[in-house]
């Protein structure tokens, strides 16, 4: 039923011996994933490790892999609980935030870093570090779901996959995560946002 | 834990709904909803606001990315092959197993096609016939017990 999907295809490579095959899923998707990982923990480091450690459960369950679902949609899985055990373990984004490490553990850039000046990117860490304060205060399920979308692109049946619910509930919650941004999106947002 | 939205959180002042506009931000929307919201949108300026509210959110979220570590590939494989040396051998190859598999089953339809031949050609078996001896066996037992049951209603025959 399920189309193999070209993740998939590689797994499977995987399974039968082809390292590269690895390497080639690692490459299409760290840097998403990362993305994914850094709005959810507010840690680019943090996210960085999550995503290792994400990979290396896809590493090793190559033998018992099989393909049930899309690839992505199973490693996205791995990778958010992951970060849902890291954000329930220590709520490390509100000390980050509190005590400002996030400058001096990863760098956050502006979405169009040509010409960026030192002020400018400045803003887009203060702007980093109140994003991420507004998405920590969604609940759980609001913000796996939201970020999903937005940021990996994952259609409501995949994030309702992923997250065993069902798609009219996939649809409240990314509603929801959204209308409540929306009131930090008003402050946060410069002039030529809005 | 998502809470329960109130009438209040999920229409406009309007009184048009919100949330299909995150379908529609989304590219959820179906055709008819689209269209339907396309029209609506046209004509109400509050829902083009709250449409332009949401969005806002996402724009919010887009406009801040992390740059990724260049070296992260190197150290995950270093890990990988570290921390799971069964999991990086590759799986054992049974070389035999390629010329094995089909004499074993070349043989097995040989030995299936001679036992039906065999079968097939034989002329019927003589026993056939034998088989019917025990039950004629039988019948004669069958017939000396009657002749023994019934020997008091033999009368005596006189001799001289």
């Amino acid at each position: 039923m399920i189309g193999r999907d070209i993740d998939t295809r590689a797994m499977l490579r995987f399974q039968r011996g082809d390292e590269a095959a690895f390497v080639e899923l690692f490459r299409r998707h760290h840097h998403p994933m990362a993305q994914f990982l850094y709005r959810f923990t507010g840690s680019s480091a943090r996210a960085e490790e999550l995503v290792q450690d994400a990979f290396l459960r896809v590493y090793r369950a190559r033998a018992t892999y099989e393909p049930r679902a899309k690839w992505r949609t199973w490693a996205y899985r791995i990778a958010t609980n992951l970060a849902l055990n890291e954000v329930r373990r220590r709520e490390h984004h509100a000390t980050h935030v509190a005590t400002g490490e996030e400058g001096e553990e990863g760098r956050v850039v502006v979405t169009d870093p040509a010409g960026a000046t030192a002020e400018e990117e400045a803003e887009a860490a203060e702007l980093a570090d109140r994003l991420h304060a507004a998405l920590d205060a969604l609940p759980e399920k609001q913000r796996t779901a939201f970020l999903l979308s937005k940021v990996e692109g994952f259609r409501y049946r995949e994030i309702a996959l992923l997250l065993e619910t069902s798609v009219p509930a996939v649809k409240s919650l990314i509603f929801r995560a959204r209308d409540q941004l929306k009131e930090a999106a008003r402050d946060l947002l410069p002039e030529s946002y809005q | 834990m998502t809470g329960q939205a109130t009438r209040s959180d999920t229409v406009a002042p309007c009184g048009h709904p919100r949330e299909p506009l995150s379908l529609l931000l989304d590219g959820e929307a179906g055709l008819l909803l689209r269209l339907g919201l396309r029209w609506r949108l046209g004509r109400c300026r509050v829902c083009r606001g709250a449409l332009a509210e949401l969005a806002a959110a996402d724009r919010l979220v887009a406009g801040v990315v992390m740059e990724v570590d260049p070296e992260a590939e190197g150290r995950l494989l270093d890990r990988a092959r570290a921390l799971a040396p069964e999991a990086t051998a590759a799986p054992r190859r049974r070389r035999w197993l390629p010329v094995a598999v089909p004499l074993v089953a070349s043989a097995a339809v040989a030995a299936v096609v001679a036992v039906v031949g065999v079968r097939l050609l034989a002329p019927p078996p003589e026993t056939a016939l034998y088989e019917e001896l025990p039950l004629f066996e039988e019948m004669e037992l069958i017939a000396e017990l009657d002749l023994v049951q019934h020997l008091d209603q033999i009368e005596e025959v006189q001799l001289d």
